[in-house]
């Protein structure tokens, strides 16, 4: 453990990333002492509006009068939120039902991963754009649709992995001697799957991140006066190109929280990867 | 011969999936809670006129009875009407499609000849601090939000810079319309002028759409460049004496291409999705563009035949990649 | 006559557990038109030697420390890379691979590999002569057609059945013997001073590897080329080579012609070897213990912590070399007489 701790370290962008992340955490908690301004994100001062970024409002204020560095702060709740919950759905389902199909072949599984194939068919952002509409914009919807994307690209990897390790003699050993099949499956299909599912998950909060903000830029998502990030570079079109900072410092926080998110994702598919390819993998 | 059969083969797999899509979208689309009459004839309608509608749009049928209606319109290269524009689907999706395309094209390009170079460069500069910051560069290139870039690219270069306009393919005059491409058409009839405002209305949108293109591409390169210099080959190669220009030049550039082509499925995946977001920040008047609008206003039939297209152009995609593959890398073929 | 002779070599790897020292002051030479196998176990630094000479140890983590290379009257250690390239590799110096499959290009035909082999082939030697006319210059800027003949002519040779179509197929097209056979024409065609084959049969089945041999035997002896032959079978060394030498953990034990070193063994650990063949008898011996980290070397003789007949001074210095017979070296403080 201590050395793979060791190995991260040295992989500059990966510990870059983490920092990143972990400042987007401790932000998120402490939003409320860390902004400004922490009303702003009800409360409006249209006698304030537009303001150009100075030292009262470092980022300026948006079309409402709002202090838009405090927002941005708490944007970071938002995102927090969606990425984590969308996230930890998806994955629940796509490993549950990948373990499941994998493992026990039949139609059922057939028909399973024929479904995660037709949702792989389009590009994810059109299908979560569809289903956020049809469910109705709001935060929880949104999360559903995000996950209700993201889950066969679990599925697919935990599939292939579960068929893989059922095969494997130590599994065919343990069900001779009599195992429970679930006591397979959770004491040793699981094990071997985590790294893979870590790797995928890691570098999918990304992606999530960036689709949550495009369905908020569309309206799809997050409505106001939730402070999301996509939501206020959308607001903030109609203001250019005088107010440049209310289209640049939202975009700019997406930007950056998604490259932690990348960084950190891809420093640890360095650490976790190699053993993966240890694996009876192609 | 081989190859035809190939390809026949998977147009024949990917049917059922094509299938599998229209059904959970038809299905998905009629179990939302909102009701499209509604969106047409706005919230004062009379009970009759509503009424009127849904008996003419068949929306009063049970859900399976409205499928098979379907199916059989489809059957004829009848797509339906489109809600909106209360045009046949077929038609929008025909006039829509050509500007998608040069757009596409267009980033492709961009990507490929900005792509290839960089992740090269990275790979022969290993570790250098020009390498580091390409990689920062790959990192950030995907990182990015397509709308925040493209809006900041209209800021900077469009509204302060004044350089290049900020939105639509063309700034009023058009050539007679023969591919669809203003590019191209420009080019037919030929007009200089029509010419360089295509281009210029080209190229914001296609640098937006490809910054995420681009860095992929030079992502994968570099790493294959990397790994194919480490193979045993290249060193048997460099233990042979050949000199070091041909060993990097013909060799190993060629084996790193075969692994860049088949990354091109995902790319071209990755340029199709932001379509969606660019089109609709620059006006521009293709596919994506047109999904997010059906997709807002419930048209049914709009969504159904966009989405019926997108499925198959990434068929066609898929197999035309795996294809190029076996062209390019003899073993391939044999794996068949 | 000696055409290499290595004198004090010491080469290093460089990981992240610390620096491997794989090769430990090693004194080796071959002379003109002498088959010298290098027999040891995984890891005794053999294929580092053949790497050494060739020098295309890994950029990143190979270093040589100190040592000699001298070949045909210069230190190739001495030489920049440049002049590596463009003289001694691919030219004077050729190489065998262990496994022909991954060492030739999947994407190009045998005949493109080939014939880009003895296309660029710089005359710097000619040059040195002062542009005398010579029959290699004959390669210097060869037309295409040319190129064409003698890569049939030498395919020929190896006895690869129509080699004009041959020329034509992809790697992975033509079977392991043919694969290695090719590459025995391509060690082969720039005429060298010196092969280095990195245990060319061990990839092979059984019956093909030893027709290889055979091929390979008659070739060199044919044009007087010597050969460095890195294997750890000692069968096949018993087959081929003129002079056996054993390497064991980064340093030279023995070396001997091989007669005298089958019937002779001297060292301990070359004793060690031979007994652990399986014969007759029935009985295979083993030697004890396993082989050592080269991270964290033994100081001395390096087989000492395994060695029956060791003394004091076999763990504080390096034995020093002792020539028994004609010809017959080891390095022990004890050997056997």
């Amino acid at each position: 453990m201590r050395s793979t701790a060791k190995k991260f370290l040295k992989d500059t962008s990966a510990v870059i990333g983490a920092g990143v992340v972990f400042a987007l955490l401790v932000t998120a908690i402490f939003a409320p002492y860390l902004a400004p301004y922490p009303e702003d994100v009800r409360k409006v001062h249209p006698m304030q509006r537009l303001e150009p970024p100075s030292w009262k409002h470092p980022f300026g204020t948006d079309d409402v009068g709002r202090d838009l560095l405090s927002r941005v702060i708490f944007g970071t709740r938002v995102t927090i939120i969606i990425v984590f919950s969308a996230t930890s759905i998806s994955m629940v389902i796509g490993v549950l039902m990948g373990i499941f199909a994998g493992y026990y072949p039949g139609w059922l599984s057939m028909a399973a991963m024929r479904i995660a194939d037709i949702f792989l068919s389009i590009p994810q952002i059109i299908l979560a754009i569809a289903l956020a509409h049809a469910l109705g914009p709001s935060i929880p919807n949104l999360i559903l649709a995000i996950a209700l994307t993201y889950w066969p690209l679990f599925t697919r990897i935990v599939y292939a992995e579960t068929m893989s390790i059922k095969g494997r003699l130590f599994v065919e050993a343990t069900l001779a001697i009599g195992a429970k099949n679930f006591r397979v499956i959770a004491l040793h299909a699981f094990p071997n799957l985590m790294p893979s599912i870590v790797v995928r998950t890691t570098i999918g909060m990304g992606t999530v991140i960036l689709v949550a903000a495009v369905l908020g830029f569309l309206g799809v998502g997050a409505q106001p006066p939730t402070p999301e990030w996509g939501l206020m570079v959308a607001n903030s079109r109609e203001y250019l190109p005088d107010a440049w900072w209310f289209a640049t410092f939202p975009g700019m926080a997406i930007f950056v929280v998604v490259m932690a998110f990348n960084m950190f994702g891809d420093g640890l598919r360095d650490i976790i990867d190699p053993k993966l390819r240890r694996s009876s993998r192609k | 011969m081989k190859i035809l059969a190939y390809i026949l083969k998977r147009l024949a797999i990917s049917l059922p999936t094509l299938f599998g899509l229209i059904l959970v979208v038809f299905f998905l689309s009629r179990v939302i809670p909102a009701n499209p009459v509604i969106t047409l004839v706005g919230e004062y309608a009379s009970p009759e006129q509503i009424k009127e509608m849904t008996e003419r749009y068949g929306f009063d049928k049970p859900v399976y009875i409205q499928f098979f209606q379907y199916l059989k319109k489809l059957s004829h290269g009848d797509l339906g009407y489109s809600l909106r524009s209360t045009r046949p689907v077929m038609d929008e999706l025909k006039r829509r499609l050509p500007p998608t395309l040069e757009l596409v094209i267009a980033s492709l390009v961009i990507s490929v000849l900005l792509g290839i170079p960089v992740g090269v460069i990275a790979a022969l500069r290993r570790n250098s601090w020009l390498d580091h910051c390409l990689r920062a560069f790959t990192i950030g290139g995907v990182a990015i939000p397509g709308f925040w870039l493209g809006i900041m690219l209209q800021l900077i270069l469009g509204l302060y810079l004044n350089i290049f306009p900020l939105g639509g393919q063309m700034s009023g005059a058009e050539p007679p319309h023969v591919t669809g491409f203003m590019v191209i058409d420009s080019l037919l009839v030929p007009d200089g002028k029509l010419l360089l405002d295509a281009l210029y209305h080209l190229t914001l949108p296609a640098l937006t759409l490809s910054m995420p293109g681009v860095a992929t591409i030079a992502r994968f390169t570099r790493s294959g460049f990397l790994g194919v210099m480490q193979s045993d080959y290249i060193v048997y190669s460099r233990s042979m004496g050949l000199p070091r220009h041909l060993i990097v030049f013909k060799y190993a550039f060629r084996n790193a291409i075969v692994a860049t082509v088949s990354q091109i499925g995902l790319i071209m995946g990755i340029l199709l999705a932001g379509t969606v977001v660019i089109e609709y920040i620059y006006f521009w008047p293709g596919i994506g563009a047109y999904m997010v609008d059906v997709i807002l206003h419930f048209d049914y039939d709009g969504i159904l035949g966009t989405t019926l297209l997108i499925g198959v152009a990434f068929v066609i995609i898929n197999i035309t990649v795996d294809v190029i593959q076996a062209y390019i890398d003899p073993k391939v073929i044999d794996t068949l | 006559m000696r055409i290499l002779d290595i004198e004090g070599l010491t080469v290093f790897y460089h990981t992240d557990q610390g620096a491997v020292e794989a090769l430990d002051e090693v004194n080796f030479s071959i002379g003109k038109g002498e088959i010298v196998g290098l027999v040891g176990e995984s890891g005794c630094g053999k294929s580092t030697m053949g790497k050494t000479i060739a020098r295309v140890l890994p950029e990143s983590t190979g270093e040589i420390v100190s040592g000699s290379i001298s070949f045909q009257g210069e230190d190739l250690l001495k030489l920049s890379e440049k002049e590596i390239n463009a003289r001694v590799r691919g030219r004077a110096i050729t190489i065998i691979p262990q496994d022909p499959f991954v060492s030739f290009n999947p994407v190009f035909t045998i005949g493109t590999q080939f014939s880009d082999i003895l296309k660029y082939k710089l005359v710097a030697g000619n040059r040195k002569n002062g542009g005398r006319k010579n029959p290699l210059q004959k390669l210097m800027h060869p037309s295409s057609k040319e190129l064409k003949k003698q890569i049939i002519q030498m395919l020929n040779r190896v006895q690869i059945p129509s080699p004009e179509k041959q020329m034509y197929k992809y790697p992975h097209e033509l079977s392991g013997g043919q694969r290695q056979r090719v590459m025995i024409a391509m060690a082969l065609a720039p005429q060298p001073s010196l092969v280095i084959a990195d245990e060319p049969t061990t990839a092979l089945d059984v019956t093909i590897g030893a027709q290889v041999l055979e091929l390979l035997k008659d070739l060199t002896k044919q044009f007087q080329t010597s050969v460095l032959f890195i294997t750890h079978d000692l069968g096949v060394a018993y087959d081929i080579c003129d002079r056996i030498t054993v390497m064991y953990a980064g340093q030279i034990m023995e070396s001997a012609p091989t007669d005298s070193f089958f019937k002779n063994p001297c060292h301990p650990y070359t004793r060690g070897l031979l007994d652990s063949l399986p014969n007759p008898q029935g009985k295979i011996q083993t030697i004890q213990g396993d082989i050592p980290s080269l991270i964290n070397p033994p100081k001395g003789c390096r087989f000492h912590p395994r060695c029956p007949r060791r003394v004091d001074e076999c763990t504080e210095q390096r034995p020093e070399l002792k020539e028994l017979f004609a010809n017959h070296i080891v390095h022990c403080f004890k050997p056997f007489l």
